[in-house]
């Protein structure tokens, strides 16, 4: 096992309109261990980068160092990692206990060893009495598991991931992410696991590398990545429901109160820093807010136009002056109903630069930690 | 190909269910049968082809029997086996003889000819052998071909198409072109081995060639589609295979022999088919190269001989013998690859 | 295409000039044509040949602008039949015979090769052979025009088979005179001689196809053995050290082919005769049609020919014929035809063209070309016309393709004495 470096990684393709740079300057390093998620939408670069680490691709400039080893020019077949790939590669010609050894057969074991190993790791992912049919035979669950197998059987340096759950069904997707986790305890690999679904990484991930338009928007625990977004980016792509954004002024530089644009509602976030532009943009989490039915609205509302059960929880979609903003309410606490009019109170803020949509300020949640400031 | 048959099948079988399921199913009329509704569609090209392929098949066999030797009707009252005899007369000897083994091979005087009619050995063990040579290396060859353009070369289909072109010639341009391409002084097949010292080499009538130079200008002409059935096949499998594969620890020959080329089954199949049928068929190819169905001993097939047979000798039921013994080497090539399309469901 | 408009053509120009011309022919047939005015018109003659291009070509159309001059009432839908050879023929006529559906005639070897489809056809002895053909036919013709014993069909050009072309200066320039040349062995001699006195190849051979080497062997037979000697062999009763003997000499001549010779055509073969490259050639007269259509390349200047050294007195015969089919589609029309190729300007119209001669003896051939006339006047004084075994007219063509097997194995090896063996075998 071993940790990762990559340094100023730049990939770029060639294309009719001059090069496409997919993965533009990156750097990071995963600890010894550690499970590392790489999240971002589809062409963000994250499938590039991962391939790059696997020698699938030759980075146009940067290194990568496995366990203190520079691989850049190393081809894959000798960098001694492991790769799950997105349309589970199974040989359709090899059974499934032929498909887990095989990383072992080219290592030249002897056929009784290979099997007893792939009898090990079956035993492992919980497929051991499927070791002697074919992959055509089995369930999409039971493909991921064998290919997940494969990647392990050869205690290779690290294992890469590239979204190898995105062809299952929800329900399978949720069992193979806790048997995934296990499998990580048990083997203790250094994990590398692109995936496009922001959910997937926040569970599995120690930490995550957000990516878009081939750089890195953060790198961080789920936590600090979901709580402190560092741009309008990584606030609007974690989280579910998406983040309510507003165009906003603020009247002092502290943004302890801002005036959402085009309408008159001034709005406490209960920040106090210095420095805050005058045109910022305002974000609230939709679990962070408390809606109210009201008569008259006097402030952020609006009609509900839509209520999505989801479990205990209803999302709201409110119709306001400045769009759609979206709420999540406990189900249970307040009653509301298609058509009411309601009023938006926010818990916790967010404040990006209008301009280049950095983060400049967040409140911390109130009540949580009362601020005089806010309070005042 | 399979298609129409298995449709066919589903649909007798749909029909079968819906009669069995009961009173709704029978009372609906005959002719509203989905398969008597769409006769006007299945059936004359059903009966066509019974008639002139397989009807033509049982009754060259019949003639097979007989002693027809061309004028008039022949007479189907006396049907027996002795050309079968003929053919495969002096079996141990003759068997032997196709391996270069084996004593004098003589032949018999069936009842319908004054002259000593020779066995098949020669030209059965000469048709095997260009089968079977012919049939690897255009395999071998195909196979390599399409993983050098499956690896994403410059002009990867001009490549394609030059490499393609010769099928589309027919066997007659080909003959002609490689008695030029042989030809011991302006042929470029001797200039070549000239830059290696040797030669000139005789080859067209060369007895230790001649079976050898066909099966080369054959290959040259159908290497190509070898190389677009497998490269069709290549294409078709994901490219993660092959990089799993590298992933993996395998070397690129080790990736092809041990991944790519075990799923190339299906392709080898069906292009091992129609490259051995046309090997049965190189008669217009020995046709123009010899001047007409007389190539000599060394390149002699069953087809010339059937030919020969038939048409120069009026030894019609003499003929009808050799063409189901070709019949029956075609078939044995056809049928385990149909049996085996059965036995995954495909047909 | 052409044949039908033509056809339509003449159908209109029947209806003015039937009367006139059954008047001015005066030959049987007609009458009966064109008098029975109650019964059904006849089906045109249908004529199959494969003389679809070249010299055969022309002779053919030759022959049929006369026919149609002295018989315009008669139709005609003559069918070249493409492909490689006359073997492509045989296969045509063979289908149409098993469906019972035989043309008029067509183009074939007569002799031996008549046993191939020989319960089709039949006899016109007296209709077609009248006493004037039987006269001036010479014997070696008339012989092959019979089918065990009965006429079927009428023989309308001679090709000769044993003659030595060569080239003149080629000749001189290795000090060969090939008039003093008297056997097969002086033959390999004076290819030694130009061997060793020029750069041109000496004997001018194609061996891809067998035909070539079987005419030569035949030929060196003929000269070895004599004309019993070949008799013999053609009766199946061969001396197979005779047999042996004439093949070991071609296997000394084949010491002077060209080195390509496996991979070249006759057509190739004859260029380099004509160009220089090559001293002898052994054919059959169409040879010195491509040497008259040169005219850089003159008979008796630039090339000649001798009869092969040692078969002086003999004219190897090969002919074309065109036979009567019993079950007739057009059987008075086609008689008339076959009885116009029975007479001396049919004959002499053909042979313009084709570059063959008449094998009536009483044909005047001044209009024919200077070599055609000094071959027409070996043939009339031959001693003995032998039929050729290559082009079918000597032996039956099961024997024939034994024949052609044992030769196409001596192309392979030129094993002279297993050669020998299964030539004489294969009459058996």
């Amino acid at each position: 096992m071993s940790d990762i470096q990559v340094d100023t990684l730049r990939k770029e393709f060639s294309s009719d309109g001059g090069p496409i740079v997919a993965v533009n300057d990156v750097s990071f390093t995963v600890e010894d261990g550690e499970f590392v998620c790489i999240v971002g939408p589809s062409g963000c670069g994250k499938t590039t980068l991962l391939r790059c680490i696997a020698g699938l691709e030759r980075p146009t400039s940067g290194s990568i160092t496995l366990a203190g080893e520079e691989v850049t020019d190393i081809p894959p077949q000798n960098r001694n990692l492991a790769f799950v790939f997105q349309d589970i590669t199974l040989y359709p010609h090899m059974k499934v206990w032929e498909n887990i050894s095989y990383p072992l057969k080219l290592d030249g074991v002897d056929a009784d060893t290979r099997y007893e190993r792939a009898q090990e790791v079956a035993d492992t992912i919980q497929i051991g009495e499927l070791l002697d049919m074919y992959p055509g035979d089995l369930s999409g669950g039971q493909q991921q598991r064998v290919a997940i197998g494969r990647s392990i059987i050869r205690s290779p340096r690290a294992y890469l991931l590239d979204e190898p759950m995105s062809d299952l069904d929800a329900k399978l997707k949720k069992e193979m992410r806790v048997e995934l986790q296990r499998i990580q305890q048990q083997v203790g690999g250094t994990m590398v696991y692109v995936t496009h679904d922001q959910e997937e990484a926040m569970t599995l991930s120690d930490r995550m590398i957000v990516m878009d338009d081939g750089e890195i928007q953060q790198f961080g625990s789920p936590q600090q990545v979901y709580h402190e977004p560092n741009n309008v980016f990584v606030a609007q792509f974690i989280g579910s429901p998406e983040i309510n954004l507003l165009s906003a002024t603020c009247r002092d530089d502290t943004g302890g109160t801002v005036t959402v644009d085009d309408t008159g509602w001034n709005i406490e976030t209960g920040i106090a820093s210095q420095g805050v532009p005058e045109n910022v943009t305002f974000g609230f989490r939709p679990r962070h807010t408390n809606v109210e039915p009201v008569e008259d609205l006097d402030g952020l509302g609006g009609e509900v136009a839509l209520v999505e059960a989801v479990g205990d929880e209803n999302i709201l979609y409110i119709d306001t002056e400045v769009g759609e903003i979206r709420a999540v309410v406990d189900i249970e606490r307040t009653p509301i109903e298609e058509g009411d009019t309601v009023a938006v109170d926010v818990e916790r803020s967010y404040l990006f630069d209008g301009a280049t949509g950095t983060t400049v300020a967040h409140s911390t949640r109130r009540g949580d930690q009362p601020d005089d400031q806010v309070e005042a | 190909m399979r298609n129409p048959i298995a449709t066919l099948r589903n649909r007798w079988s749909d029909s079968d269910a819906r009669t069995d399921g009961g009173e709704p199913a029978s009372e609906r009329s005959f002719l509203d049968r989905d398969s008597v509704r769409s006769a006007p569609f299945w059936v004359p090209p059903f009966l066509l082809v019974g008639l002139f392929v397989y009807g033509a098949v049982v009754w060259n066999f019949f003639l097979s029997l007989t002693d027809f030797s061309g004028i008039g009707e022949p007479d189907y009252s006396d049907l027996d086996v002795e050309n079968y005899f003929v053919a495969f007369s002096d079996p141990v000897d003759g068997f032997l003889s196709m391996f270069g083994m084996g004593g004098e091979v003589s032949g018999g005087t069936p009842a319908w000819s004054d002259l000593t009619v020779d066995p098949v050995w020669n030209s059965l063990g000469n048709t095997l052998a260009l089968m079977i040579g012919f049939s690897a290396v255009c395999l071998a060859l195909g196979l390599l071909l399409a993983i050098l353009v499956d690896r994403g070369i410059r002009f990867e289909n001009t490549f394609r198409t030059i490499y393609l072109l010769p099928m589309s010639l027919s066997f007659v341009v080909t003959a002609k072109f490689w008695l030029y391409m042989y030809n011991p002084q302006t042929g470029l097949i001797n200039i070549a081995l000239g830059v290696f010292g040797i030669g000139p080499v005789q080859i067209v009538q060369n007895p230790d060639l001649k079976l050898g130079a066909v099966a080369f200008a054959l290959i040259w002409q159908f290497s190509g589609y070898a190389m677009i059935v497998y490269l069709a096949a290549l294409r078709g499998i994901p490219s993660s295979h092959f990089e799993a594969a590298r992933v993996d620890g395998a070397s690129t020959i080790k990736m092809y022999w041990r991944v790519i080329v075990p799923q190339l089954r299906t392709a080898t199949v069906s292009a091992l088919v129609v490259i051995t049928v046309f090997a049965l068929k190189a008669f217009d190819f020995l046709f123009s190269m010899y001047g007409g169905y007389q190539p000599g001993p060394s390149a002699d097939i069953l087809a010339t001989r059937m030919v020969r047979e038939a048409y120069a000798n009026q030894n019609w039921a003499y003929g009808s013998t050799i063409a189901v013994i070709l019949f029956v080497m075609a078939l044995c090539i056809v049928a385990p690859y149909i049996y085996s399309q059965y036995r995954r469901g495909e047909l | 295409m052409s044949s039908d408009m033509n056809g339509d053509g003449l159908s209109r120009r029947t209806v003015l000039a039937s009367a006139a011309a059954a008047g001015a022919t005066g030959l049987a047939g007609c009458s009966s044509l064109t008098g029975g005015g109650g019964d059904e018109p006849e089906n045109p003659i249908e004529l199959l040949h494969a003389w679809s291009s070249g010299d055969g070509n022309a002779a053919v159309a030759a022959l049929i602008e006369g026919f149609q001059e002295a018989h315009p009432d008669v139709e005609f839908a003559e069918e070249p039949v493409n492909g490689a050879a006359r073997s492509n023929l045989d296969n045509v006529i063979s289908n149409r015979l098993q469906a019972n559906d035989p043309p008029s005639t067509f183009q074939t070897w007569p002799g031996a090769t008549l046993e191939k489809f020989g319960e089709a056809y039949a006899d016109i002895e007296g209709e077609v052979w009248t006493d004037d053909l039987k006269e001036n036919y010479l014997p070696g013709p008339k012989e092959q025009a019979k089918l065990d014993g009965t006429y079927v069909t009428v023989p309308l050009n001679i090709h000769r088979i044993n003659n030595l072309f060569y080239n003149t200066a080629v000749l001189e320039e290795a000090g060969v005179d090939p008039e003093s040349l008297s056997s097969p062995a002086d033959v390999v001699d004076a290819c030694a001689a130009v061997a060793e006195n020029t750069d041109a190849v000496p004997f001018a051979q194609q061996t891809s196809g067998s035909w070539s080497t079987i005419q030569l062997w035949e030929t060196v037979l003929l000269a070895q053995a004599g004309i019993d000697g070949y008799e013999a062999f053609i009766q199946g009763e061969g001396d197979v050290d005779q047999v042996r003997s004439a093949l070991e000499n071609v296997v000394e001549l084949s010491e002077y082919y060209p080195s390509d010779s496996s991979s070249i055509s006759f057509t190739e073969a004859n260029t380099m005769v004509m160009e220089g490259d090559a001293a002898f050639i052994h054919q059959g007269d169409w040879a010195a049609g491509a040497y008259s259509g040169d005219d850089e390349f003159n008979y008796g200047e630039d090339w000649g020919q001798v009869t092969y050294p040692g078969s002086e007195g003999s004219y190897l015969l090969n002919m074309d014929s065109f036979p009567y089919f019993d079950n007739n589609p057009s059987p008075e029309a086609t008689k008339t035809f076959l009885s116009y190729c029975g007479t001396t300007d049919a004959q002499v119209r053909f042979n313009r063209e084709k570059g063959s001669i008449p094998p009536r003896k009483d044909a005047d051939v001044s209009e024919l070309n200077t070599f055609q006339q000094d071959q027409y006047d070996d043939f009339t004084s031959a001693d003995s016309q032998p039929p050729s075994i290559q082009h079918g007219l000597a032996v039956s063509t099961g024997i024939k393709t034994n024949i052609t097997s044992a030769f196409s194995g001596f192309l392979e090896d030129y094993d002279a004495d297993a050669t020998a063996e299964a030539l004489v075998g294969a009459f058996e």
